[in-house]
């Protein structure tokens, strides 16, 4: 009954998340609504860890399980595919690398101004 | 009565899990990024589809109860975030500042490369969500009327060259800070990057499993204005 209770929780935000989305006036993935009301729910201490854990933690370690039909369903635009190989490789990878540096020097340079504000606000 | 084994329902699941294991097991066996068992699992789904020819819509019968699970495993990532609420407000405008950062990047840089070599509206949107997790990228990328086969290929290529590479970005760049390092990994290559980034350090892989779905939920914001 335990999973039972915990499959109730997750998939009953799920479907409202489905339902708001629908109600919005602009596209908006149902399933980052559940998330987001999840979370808040965590937050606020409504729903307690131990009430969703054991199904969240068993979908979030086999993750990559869910995915595996619409991978599947690529030999179906497998002529759009062919036909974009190398557009789709180049922009693949090299997006990465430049989202990679800019993060990273984002943060160091944000960590870098709150060092030397925290000094400043010491010394006056 | 191939045809009619194949298009009962069970069959396309029984698949999936069997196939799904064998990439688990062959994963714990060869630790390196390109043997993923999203990869071997499609492959194996794919061989066994095309050897005894069977059409894809018998398969999906049986698939498309797998994928219902796809936003239940969403929801659930708040839960590891929440589990990272410490770190988190430890870090918080690190956190904000980098993810905005390389959500906005990302897809802008796509926008315009896809721009650039021309592509259609329908790939194009399959791209954009490239650099989140598959999770949020799938439901993305068939709002934004893209084709998330595409988009999930797209996910696991950026995700196991970022999750190869990344050590070697930080080296390159001397980037000596692991706040930075950890937010990067996960801004630009989702949870194949963390993966990597738990061997790094603690520090590394729990900020950059918070930039997953930080970046995944700025992401869906923005696409909402391009």
């Amino acid at each position: 009954m335990k999973i039972f209770g915990q499959i109730i929780r997750l998939f009953t935000l799920c479907c409202i998340g489905d339902l708001i989305s629908l109600m919005l006036p602009f596209p908006f993935p149902g399933s980052v609504i559940a998330l987001v009301l999840l979370f808040l729910l965590l937050i606020s201490g409504l729903i307690k860890t131990e009430q969703i854990n054991t199904v969240s933690d068993f979908l979030l370690k086999n993750m990559s399980f869910v995915f595996l039909p619409s991978t599947v369903s690529i030999i179906s635009y497998i002529d759009v595919f062919k036909s974009i190989i190398w557009q789709f490789l180049f922009i693949c990878i090299i997006t990465t690398v430049i989202t990679f540096f800019a993060t990273a020097y984002a943060v160091k340079f944000t960590i870098y101004l709150m060092n030397k504000f925290r000094k400043e606000s010491k010394d006056a | 009565m191939l045809n009619q084994f194949t298009s009962q329902p069970i069959f396309g699941f029984t698949l999936c899990v069997i196939a799904y294991c064998i990439g688990v097991k062959l994963k714990s066996r060869f630790n390196y990024p390109i043997v993923n068992p999203l990869i071997v699992s499609a492959v194996i789904c794919i061989a066994v589809l095309l050897v005894f020819g069977i059409p894809l819509e018998n398969f999906k019968a049986g698939a498309s109860t797998v994928g219902m699970f796809l936003a239940p495993a969403t929801a659930a990532l708040a839960l590891s975030m929440y589990r990272q609420m410490k770190v988190i407000k430890k870090n918080i405008v690190p956190i904000i500042v980098g993810c905005t950062v390389g959500s906005a990047v990302a897809v802008i840089s796509i926008a315009l490369l896809c721009k650039a070599f021309g592509l259609t509206a329908e790939i194009t949107a399959s791209l954009i969500p490239k650099s989140i997790t598959t999770a949020i990228a799938s439901d993305l990328s068939a709002q934004l009327g893209g084709i998330p086969s595409i988009t999930v290929a797209a996910v696991a290529v950026t995700g196991i060259f970022g999750a190869v590479m990344s050590p070697y970005f930080i080296r390159w760049s001397r980037l000596d800070n692991s706040v930075a390092a950890g937010l990067a990994i996960g801004a630009s290559c989702h949870a194949l990057g963390t993966s990597k980034a738990v061997e790094l350090g603690e520090v590394e892989g729990s900020l950059s499993g918070i930039a997953v779905g930080l970046c995944g939920l700025i992401t869906v914001f923005l696409s909402l204005f391009i």
